[in-house]
């Protein structure tokens, strides 16, 4: 009964997935198309990315949801410098050393002031907010033409780059959490902080090398949606706020692992960007989308909880 | 409420005494309200003070009193925002379709914010999943039957409200008596009633809980339901102010509902109604302050996120102190 249970926790989201996939192709046959599967993936890249840099950060044992005021600012600088001819390379570098600026005052906040993330890093996001608007004087910096395309969404082999990067980072973020010894120290100081410091590992070096990561990854996350619409919108923050929470919690519970994993962000964004791919592809009304969000999300939640019966708290 | 919990407990009480981070947030209020109606032309007008910063704060204090529940018990519910707009709108739905009256519209309304509230307490509570999972994919749902709502009635995402109801929503009296029944009704239970105390010791120290025989499961379960309660209070009050209801309109107090029961465990240590609302009057006269004096909404961004740091910072400072001592 109990290894029943545990084989459903562990393969209820594969099953689902399996069955989404399966129910899409019989009802609209188009969904199977190379082309289409393809744009789903690319559809998935940039939720998937921003997941897996707040996974890495609650993998520390903290979160930070500054993602959505640091998005859009890191996206108006790239935007900003490239329209006034800094060439990509250098602008890229400028955004993402905002970034992990950003992420690194947030790490110092919480690691050395003790500080509660949730709070600090809501506080930052409006903060971040407010900064975005004082830089562009709250309008879209859009780049035309100084920027191209091909560089990220051109295909290699058949298969669109940033698919490509998409994969690769997943692997090296799923080898360096899961099979190195940095991950594993950064989950020890993550789930007991004080068992890791007795076992000699620094809890305020790992975390603020968590937040570091998590950054990094964010402005990665700027970088393309920054790229995918060819500007930086003011939009583009707020909008991420919610997908990528649910990104990084509901894949938390998947696989049965009950902790921040980087494969669980993986399927996740899969899953939504699969249902909102198939949704629109059968041209349903658009109340169906987060309806069927929401119905497959909690099914999927329940059947990798099954068993389960510990109440888990939040510590605020 | 006799019973070995009905004398005071020093763990939950321990809020109240000697606890100058009260006093310096009440300072710090006193000090700015009196700056305000020095330098703000206007601040200090009853209609200012009564429209643009008492009927705002009350709307977010009402559905921060839900999150400030839900937080003693020791969850979260992020989908506030989406369950205040889905029980505003089918409230609407209710009043265009069915020609209910106002008293039926908020009685469906409350109907639709338990059962919302009843499904997040029964998979956190009864099914063992992570809160937050749990009400961030609620938001999906709940957003989804807004627009469902909405679009089995009208071909928009809005709907605009009977006359009888925008009347009542012209008058600041309806928003802070349905706002001062809430918090005094909340706030005694919360405090002064064995079972507000049960939510507390579950919050604190679950298993502890579970072995003086408390029914974890159940008043966590109930915790969400009495969230979900407070949220349709906040839906009626919003689309009663708009005039309309609109899908997403709550949206924008979703922050609010999250931050301020925060603030107000920060100023007061430990989850509270009057912390909640303090903090929210708080934000909201400093919002209204700096308006009038003319700020620019981007510095009124910068400066928001700027004071709640330095507030959580102040009671971060105030925790490392005492526990010094």
């Amino acid at each position: 009964m109990k290894t029943a249970k545990n084989a459903v926790r562990k393969n209820a989201v594969f099953g689902i997935l399996i069955i989404l996939f399966l129910t899409f192709a019989f009802l609209k046959p188009s969904f199977l198309k190379v082309d289409n599967l393809l744009n789903l993936l690319v559809q998935s890249t940039i939720l998937g990315i921003v997941g897996f840099g707040l996974a890495i950060i609650m993998m520390a044992g903290e979160i930070d949801l500054s993602y959505a005021g640091a998005i859009p600012l890191e996206g108006a600088i790239f935007a900003n410098l490239l329209q006034k001819d800094m060439g990509v390379w250098p602008s890229l570098g400028v955004s993402f050393l905002a970034g992990i600026t950003i992420s690194l005052v947030i790490s110092q906040l919480v690691t050395r002031l003790k500080l509660v993330s949730y709070v600090t890093t809501t506080s930052m996001y409006f903060l971040l907010q407010g900064i975005w608007y004082a830089y562009t004087g709250g309008e879209n910096v859009y780049f035309k033409e100084k920027f191209n395309r091909d560089l990220i969404f051109g295909s290699l082999a058949g298969i669109p780059k940033i698919v490509i990067f998409f994969l690769l980072l997943f692997v090296i973020l799923y080898f360096l959490t899961e099979h190195t010894s940095f991950g594993i120290r950064l989950r020890a100081v993550g789930e007991d902080p004080e068992a890791a410091k007795t076992m000699g590992v620094n809890s305020i070096t790992y975390k603020t090398a968590g937040f570091i990561l998590g950054g990094f990854i964010f402005a990665i996350g700027a970088f393309f949606s920054t790229a995918k619409m060819s500007g930086a919108l003011a939009t583009s923050g707020a909008n991420m706020l919610m997908p990528v929470m649910t990104v990084a919690f509901v894949g938390q519970t998947f696989l049965g692992m009950g902790r921040p994993n980087i494969p669980g962000v993986f399927l996740a964004a899969l899953m939504m960007a699969m249902i909102d791919n198939a949704f629109v592809l059968m041209n349903s009304p658009f109340w169906a989308v987060p309806i069927a969000n929401g119905i497959i999300l909690i099914l999927a939640i329940f059947l990798a909880n099954v068993g389960k019966r510990d109440i888990i708290q939040i510590k605020l | 409420m006799n019973g070995p919990l009905a004398t005071p407990n020093k763990a939950l009480t321990r809020g109240r005494k000697n606890n100058f981070g009260t006093l310096a947030g009440f300072a710090v209020f006193a000090l700015v309200f009196m700056y305000f109606g020095i330098n703000a032309p206007g601040f200090l007008t009853q209609v200012n003070i009564v429209r643009n910063l008492i009927l705002p704060a009350t709307i977010s204090a009402v559905i921060s009193i839900g999150m400030t529940i839900v937080m003693s018990g020791g969850g979260i519910d992020l989908s506030v925002a989406s369950i205040a707009g889905l029980a505003g709108m089918v409230a609407a739905v209710g009043s265009a379709k069915l020609d209910m009256s106002i008293a039926l519209m908020i009685l469906v309304a409350l109907i639709t914010g338990a059962l919302i509230g009843a499904l997040n307490g029964f998979l956190v509570a009864y099914c063992g999943i992570s809160p937050f999972v749990v009400t961030l994919s609620v938001i999906y749902l709940a957003r989804g039957l807004q627009y469902l709502v909405a679009l089995s009635t009208v071909s928009g995402t809005y709907l605009m409200l009977p006359r009888d109801a925008v009347a009542l929503g012209g008058k600041p009296a309806f928003f802070i008596s349905a706002a001062v029944i809430v918090a005094v009704f909340l706030y005694v239970f919360l405090d002064h009633t064995i079972y507000g105390r049960f939510i507390r010791t579950v919050g604190s120290n679950m298993h502890a809980a579970r072995y003086s025989g408390i029914p974890i499961r159940f008043y966590t379960w109930i915790t969400y339901v009495i969230c979900g309660l407070c949220c349709a209070v906040t839906g009626i009050m919003l689309t009663f102010n708009e005039g309309m209801a609109q899908v997403g309109s709550g949206d924008s107090y979703q922050i609010d509902a999250f931050l301020l029961p925060i603030l107000g465990n920060a100023i007061f240590s430990r989850f509270s109604v009057q912390g909640t609302i303090f903090s929210s009057l708080f934000l909201y006269m400093i919002i209204n302050g700096l308006f009038i004096l003319g700020t620019p909404p981007e510095y009124l961004r910068i400066i928001k996120g700027a004071l709640l740091i330095t507030i959580i910072l102040v009671s971060g400072l105030q925790k490392i102190i005492s526990k010094n001592k």
